[in-house]
């Protein structure tokens, strides 16, 4: 039995110290800050002191986020806050003193209208709540002042010479008050004359209102017999009155015929409209057969399409000068880029080969002069520096373009890498097959910068070692929109 | 001349067993590492240890706690009365419970019961020769005497600390909420919001170091008791004063390590 008790003691002590230690774990653990549904933004204040890591974010005093990290971002502190309720970009935080000790939180509204701020977005709208700290400031101040006020009236009003001030001032004002019972009873005899006279003036006025009162009588009467005398004169004239109304009477009855063309010619447009409705017609077709207006889409899809393909088409022109190390000698070489596509393009180029164009003659002469061999052979080597043209279809595929062609007068094929935004192209070009024991391959760096210019270097003839040669070039591109600018601004020539 | 030389060798003797003594115990805790995951396992032994060392000091534990706990809101909120900041007693005392009150004074509590008993155990088995008696029925000591009592000491100086750190928040409620009527759902709110998990997590990281150090001072000092019954009363005192300082110092490098 002893054996059973004691493993059985052992187990209730852990079991009872693991659940302890696991309700205490989910109690602490219920934090916003872990809360996984919980997002980050961030808000940049010109001062977070007493705002720490953890520190409430409250709605309406309501709990929904702590802040997560502060950090300096340049003269400002930016403030991470976790939060797991909805924002929005006209979201506004506020700093708020919460006690005396100096225990800040952050005091948020949501916003309304503005967009749903995402994870790691900005509020944007702070609002800086009076510190305590302020506030002392400003009593401060207001203290300053009011001393100096008091230090004013002091000096005005305090000691012996202020009293003196004083009992001036309360004599002059007797005097004063002296003075204005004494001229008040002096002029009132004179203030007795002006209420006469104002007495005068109201009756005056009553007695011209009623003389006009009496006035508008007779004015009335006037009118009254003018009326009269107008009633008189229309009762002698009755018969051109008469002939006025014919006159308007002829004159309705032209009207009632226009109303009648009118009729008419309504009528013939609703038969137009009900045929055009019905689709009869050249102009009933066209309004209802959608036939008509397909084809004019498709024509329309089919011209922009058309128009956007020859906008689309990119030209780009590109000048290099190769030289050749070993040789001494300067390559030339022009080209132009046709590119419809920015995985497709066209390329033209012309070459000025210092090596030119070789070709062997070999001229055999028989001969009966026992002087001489009977047989000469005379071999004739002629280089020819003449251009060399290159007509190349290139296709792209992510960093790699294939070209596939005629290069430098010969078929060839040429494979291209680019890296780093395209500024760094690597090129292996594979022609002239039948020139010599290899066929000829050349391998280039260009290095683009500044848009325009570049720069290359590689090895031309690799697989033939007894004509190999390094070479370093410098050249210029350029697009179409630069030779637009080019083109509008330059002078034109002129005879 | 004579004093002068003896007073050199005392100094040199000390400095000598100094570093005799950490060799030791270096190699007892070598040992016993290398013993723990060998077999046979002695499920008895580590049972009696695990009840010697866990049930045995629950009591005084639970009421040590009991006492802080309270003990620290009376304090905490006669300060924090004072700028009327009462709210923030248990989230203080949480903390503090949780961090460094529980596993210190927990392990201090089991060293002063269970490593001083472990101690005088071990040292009268070295003085009564039943340690050698052992070697001779080819039984390993270390696995059988110090293995057991380790493990228990890892295991149960975390339970103990963990259940310190409740019954000390029960002695802060009562206290806080019912004596000193503050609210009790800003005292419960204020606590959640304060403790993190990582705060008891630390607390129980350092009593399973605690555990350790105090099982093994224990064992050691007990393991290489001699000169009697004298012997064996000195290990004790030793084992205890060596685990509380040890106990002490591990404490202060550990909370430099896990929070700085």
């Amino acid at each position: 039995m002893k054996d059973i008790i004691t493993p059985f003691k052992v187990g209730v002590v852990v079991l009872v110290a693991v659940g302890a230690f696991i309700w205490m774990f989910g109690q602490v653990e219920e934090g916003i800050g872990d809360d996984a549904s919980g997002y980050r933004v961030y808000a940049l204040f010109d001062d977070a002191s007493g705002l720490n890591p953890k520190t409430r974010v409250t709605i309406a005093g309501i709990d929904v986020g702590e802040i997560d990290k502060i950090e300096l971002a340049g003269t400002e502190a930016r403030v991470w806050i976790r939060v797991n309720t909805p924002l929005r970009s006209d979201a506004i935080i506020a700093k708020k003193q919460t006690s005396l000790l100096g225990e800040y939180a952050l005091q948020l509204s949501p916003g309304y209208t503005g967009e749903p701020l995402q994870d790691g977005d900005q509020i944007k709208n702070i609002r800086t709540d009076v510190s305590p700290a302020d506030l002392m400031g400003d009593l401060k101040k207001i203290t300053a002042n009011v001393t100096d006020i008091t230090q004013s009236l002091k000096s005005v009003i305090g000691g012996g010479e202020g009293e003196q001030k004083l009992i001036t001032i309360l004599e002059n004002i007797n005097r004063t008050v002296a003075d204005l019972q004494k001229a008040v009873a002096e002029n009132a005899p004179k203030v007795d004359v002006v209420v006469d006279n104002v007495v005068r003036v109201t009756e005056e006025a009553r007695r011209l209102t009623n003389e006009f009162r009496a006035g508008a009588g007779r004015i009335l009467d006037d009118a009254e017999a003018v009326t009269r005398n107008v009633r008189d004169i229309v009762g002698d004239n009755t018969g051109v009155v008469q002939e006025g109304f014919d006159g308007v009477k002829g004159a309705v009855r032209r009207l009632q015929d226009a109303l009648d063309k009118l009729d008419g010619t309504l009528d013939a447009a609703k038969s137009i409209a009900v045929k055009i409705d019905e689709g009869q017609g050249t102009i009933g077709r066209l309004v209802n057969d959608d036939r008509l207006i397909d084809s004019v889409n498709d024509l329309v899809d089919e011209s922009g399409s058309f128009v956007r393909q020859i906008t689309r088409l990119q030209t780009i022109v590109a000048m290099r000068a190769d030289y050749y190390v070993s040789r001494g000698a300067v390559r030339n070489a022009v080209d132009l880029k046709l590119q419809p596509r920015p995985d497709k393009y066209y390329m033209i180029s012309l070459v000025d080969d210092p090596r030119g164009s070789t070709s062997v003659t070999e001229t055999i002469t028989n001969t009966s002069d026992s002087s001489e061999d009977p047989i000469i052979r005379e071999q004739r080597t002629t280089t020819e520096d003449r251009f060399r043209l290159s007509l190349q279809f290139a296709k792209r595929i992510y960093m790699f373009t294939g070209r596939i062609g005629i290069i430098e007068n010969t078929g060839g094929v040429g494979l291209d890498a680019q890296f780093f935004d395209d500024s760094l192209k690597i090129s292996a070009d594979l022609f002239a097959f039948d020139a010599n024991v290899w066929p000829r391959l050349r391998l280039d760096a260009m290095y683009t910068f500044f848009t325009h210019l570049f720069i290359a270097a590689g090895i031309d003839e690799v697989l033939n070692s007894e004509v190999t040669d390094a070479f370093v070039s410098i050249g210029l591109t350029f697009n179409d929109e630069d030779l637009k600018a080019i083109l509008t601004t330059a002078p034109t020539p002129s005879l | 001349m004579q004093s002068i030389r003896r007073f050199i060798e005392t100094i040199g003797q000390g400095v000598i067993d100094l570093i005799e003594g950490l060799g030791r115990s270096a190699m007892l805790l070598g040992q016993t590492l290398l013993w723990i995951p060998r077999p046979p396992y002695r499920l008895k032994q580590l049972f009696q240890a695990m009840e010697f060392i866990g049930v045995g000091s629950l009591f005084i534990v639970l009421l040590t706690g009991l006492f802080t706990g309270a003990v620290f809101a009376l304090q905490g909120a006669g300060a924090f009365r004072m700028f009327n900041a009462e709210s923030l007693v248990g989230s203080t005392v949480a903390i503090s419970l949780a961090r460094e009150l529980s596993p210190v004074l927990t392990g201090l509590m089991v060293t002063g019961r269970a490593g001083s008993g472990i101690a005088t155990e071990l040292g009268t088995m070295r003085v009564t020769e039943q340690i050698d008696a052992l070697y001779t029925m080819a039984v390993n000591p270390v696995q059988y005497l110090i293995v057991p009592r380790f493990i228990a000491g890892l295991i149960m100086v975390p339970c103990l600390s963990a259940l310190f750190t409740l019954i000390g928040m029960g002695g802060c409620y009562f206290v806080a909420v019912v004596l000193l009527d503050i609210d009790q759902g800003t005292f419960i709110s204020q606590t959640n919001w304060f403790v993190d998990p990582e705060d008891l997590t630390s607390g129980v990281i350092k009593a399973c170091v605690f555990g350790g150090i105090l099982t093994m001072v224990g064992c050691y000092k007990g393991f290489y008791a001699s000169g009697g019954a004298r012997g064996v009363g000195l290990a004790t005192t030793q084992s205890v004063v060596v685990s509380s300082v040890m106990i002490l110092i591990s404490d202060y490098f550990l909370t430099a390590l896990m929070f700085e």
